[in-house]
């Protein structure tokens, strides 16, 4: 899993006032500065058109795929790939390419919605913990540091046992268990920014703790937490694969790609087509979501290109 | 370096604390009542007076917080008590049958990945934008999107299935043990590669490297002697701080390749309801990841130097 942890505070927000349009007095704002950082790296050119290519395969399921993903062909149990069935038929008969194009809607939501919600768990942990500092920070970050101990897939296949598996729970628990990182890299930036000069001059014209908080700290820590957003959103999906795979992710038989893995091991002697599919989509999925982020690093936060 | 010590000891102590209580409560929450399970869900015929019977028997009738601290100060000496599910089976027992494999599984992964991946990763970083970084690169990256529980079953069909070379599962044999082992080195591999190379490449950016080339320091001396031991201090701690995500891996990997495991066991417990052994499992996995925890900061702390000053003047 992914896993990069920028420590240094980075100013990509603010606008210098150098930057600017040749034979033109305007200064170009730093998201376009950034999105012209982002367009010459061809890789992440290559993973945004992907995950596009996914969210429009995703919206429109029902009209791309050829059949429904829970419809069961009689008699054609386990056959393997076809003309008319591209993928071949599942061990109970249901056309694989149907349940790997609707399983697509279970990777994006659980992928964008879990990380989502550990980005926003993080960003309120970590600026409350680096911000107030004391016991505060000592309480959470004790918790933080507990959350780091446990083997995540323990935690997950527990949560996710008492709150019983579907989409929704998926969302929750891995939302719920996987916002430390998040939250340490934003304590880190928030108690490095908390004793600059602009917060100094915010707090001395009268500014209130949250409004210091919010309009000018969260600004500036917003470029890495996106960078570590967009890398965090692969190994999500790759735990929603790896719970739904374990029988605590999503519902059978609502398709998902752990879910048609999981059938693809329990036949793996007999039908051993039905695995390799949709473990070639998680990992264009992942490697897509990682050359997203690794661009939005270079365009976001320069200093730390790896 | 003494108040260190003892500050990060009892860090420790309060974050096992913590784990032990989130995972009671969570463990509690699991839906479903093992008495019932164990009495085959209302096809025994029973008593009520039988179930109290049993639930007094087992604690189950008592406060969730006596039932806490009972299971706390039990454990305290040692004694995980015994299986709810498999009447009367130590659990201290069940748990001591399944480490050798598990520690067996993760001491070769982890011993295959570091002897690959340091040298690859000191290369790469050393001859930048050879071909043989542009691999090592593209290799890496691969193998951090590649989920485990994947390349697993593609092994299965490749070795097991289709050219019939190794068993596709369990552990009849020590054969058993190369396709799991394979998997999770790999994964191991891709992240410490990456570390390595990172590593490198920003340590030899550092002054006092030029500073060495200046002098006039043969390659090979500046490689060797400066660039490589300073290197290998971030990448010590990656691989310290990533035990509790060769746990998970280990959890996975055990289900895909049916190996009675530690992962095995806790995934297993999890489904029938057995209280004692799930949080078992959970409290010895993560006091494992506390202590690994610890003695990478201490080992860290110790073997830099610019830590130790750090320590002192604090």
């Amino acid at each position: 899993m992914p896993m990069t942890t920028p420590t240094s505070p980075v100013i990509t927000a603010t606008s210098s006032p150098t930057a600017t349009r040749p034979g033109s007095h305007r200064p170009i704002s730093p998201w376009v500065r950034a999105w012209r950082r982002f367009r010459s790296n061809r890789l992440a050119l290559v993973g945004l058109a992907f995950v596009l290519l996914l969210i429009l395969v995703a919206v429109f399921a029902d009209a791309l795929a050829p059949y429904s993903p829970v419809e069961i062909f009689a008699g054609r149990r386990g056959q393997p790939p076809s003309a008319g069935h591209w993928l071949g038929f599942d061990h109970v008969g249901r056309d694989l390419l149907s349940r790997l194009i609707f399983g697509t809607r279970a990777a994006l939501i659980v992928g964008l919605g879990a990380t989502s919600l550990a980005v926003t768990i993080g960003i309120l942990v970590g600026s409350l913990s680096g911000y107030f500092g004391g016991w505060v920070d000592l309480v959470l970050s004790r918790l933080l540091d507990s959350l780091m101990a446990f083997p995540t897939l323990a935690l997950l296949l527990m949560l996710a046992a008492v709150l019983g598996p579907s989409l929704t729970t998926t969302v929750m628990v891995i939302g719920l268990t996987s916002w430390a990182a998040y939250a340490r890299v934003v304590r880190a930036d928030v108690m490095s920014l908390r004793e600059r000069d602009f917060i100094m001059a915010a707090r001395a014209g009268g500014a209130t703790s949250r409004r210091i908080l919010f309009h000018h700290i969260l600004p500036n820590v917003m470029g890495p937490v996106i960078v570590l957003g967009s890398l965090g959103v692969g190994s999500t999906i790759i735990l929603e694969s790896a719970l739904s795979f374990l029988g605590l992710g999503i519902r059978p038989p609502a398709p998902s790609w752990g879910g048609i893995l999981s059938d693809g091991r329990a036949y793996i002697l007999t039908y051993p087509h039905i695995a390799i599919a949709p473990g070639i989509m998680i990992v264009l999925t992942v490697l897509a979501f990682n050359f997203i982020g690794d661009g939005l690093r270079d365009a976001l936060d320069p200093r730390q290109r790896g | 370096m003494g108040r260190y010590l003892i500050a990060r000891l009892f860090q420790g102590i309060l974050v096992v604390l913590l784990i032990s209580l989130i995972t009671f409560i969570i463990v509690r929450l699991i839906p479903g009542d093992p008495v019932d399970l164990l009495l085959g869900e209302g096809q025994v015929p029973i008593t009520e007076a039988q179930v109290e019977a049993i639930r007094r028997q087992w604690g189950l009738d008592r406060p969730l917080w006596e039932q806490y601290l009972t299971w706390m100060g039990k454990m305290l000496t040692g004694n995980f008590g015994t299986s709810i599910i498999r009447t009367g089976v130590p659990v201290n027992r069940m748990i001591w049958e399944a480490v050798p494999v598990t520690a067996l599984l993760n001491l070769l992964a982890l011993g295959i990945a570091i002897a690959v991946a340091i040298p690859a990763g000191i290369i790469a970083g050393a001859r930048r934008n050879s071909w043989f970084d542009y691999l090592l690169t593209g290799g890496s990256t691969l193998g951090i999107a590649l989920p485990n529980f994947w390349l697993g079953l593609m092994l299965i069909v490749v070795f097991g299935v289709m050219l019939r070379w190794l068993p596709p599962f369990g552990l009849r044999s020590w054969q058993g043990y190369i396709l799991p082992v394979v998997v999770l080195a790999t994964e191991q591999m891709a992240m410490l590669a990456r570390v390595m190379r990172g590593a490198m490449i920003e340590i030899l950016n550092q002054d006092y490297i030029k500073t060495a080339r200046s002098k006039g320091l043969s390659d090979r001396a500046i490689l060797f002697g400066h660039a490589v031991p300073n290197a290998l201090l971030p990448v010590v701690t990656v691989i310290g701080f990533r035990i509790a995500f060769l746990l998970s891996g280990t959890i996975i990997i055990e289900s895909v390749f049916a190996l009675p495991g530690i992962g095995r066991l806790l995934y297993d417990s999890v489904f029938r309801l057995d209280y004692q052994v799930a949080q078992a499992i959970v409290m010895v996995l993560s006091i494992l990841v506390v202590v690994v925890n610890l003695l990478t900061d201490l080992t860290y702390a110790a073997i830099d130097p610019r830590l130790r000053l750090l320590a002192r003047s604090r």
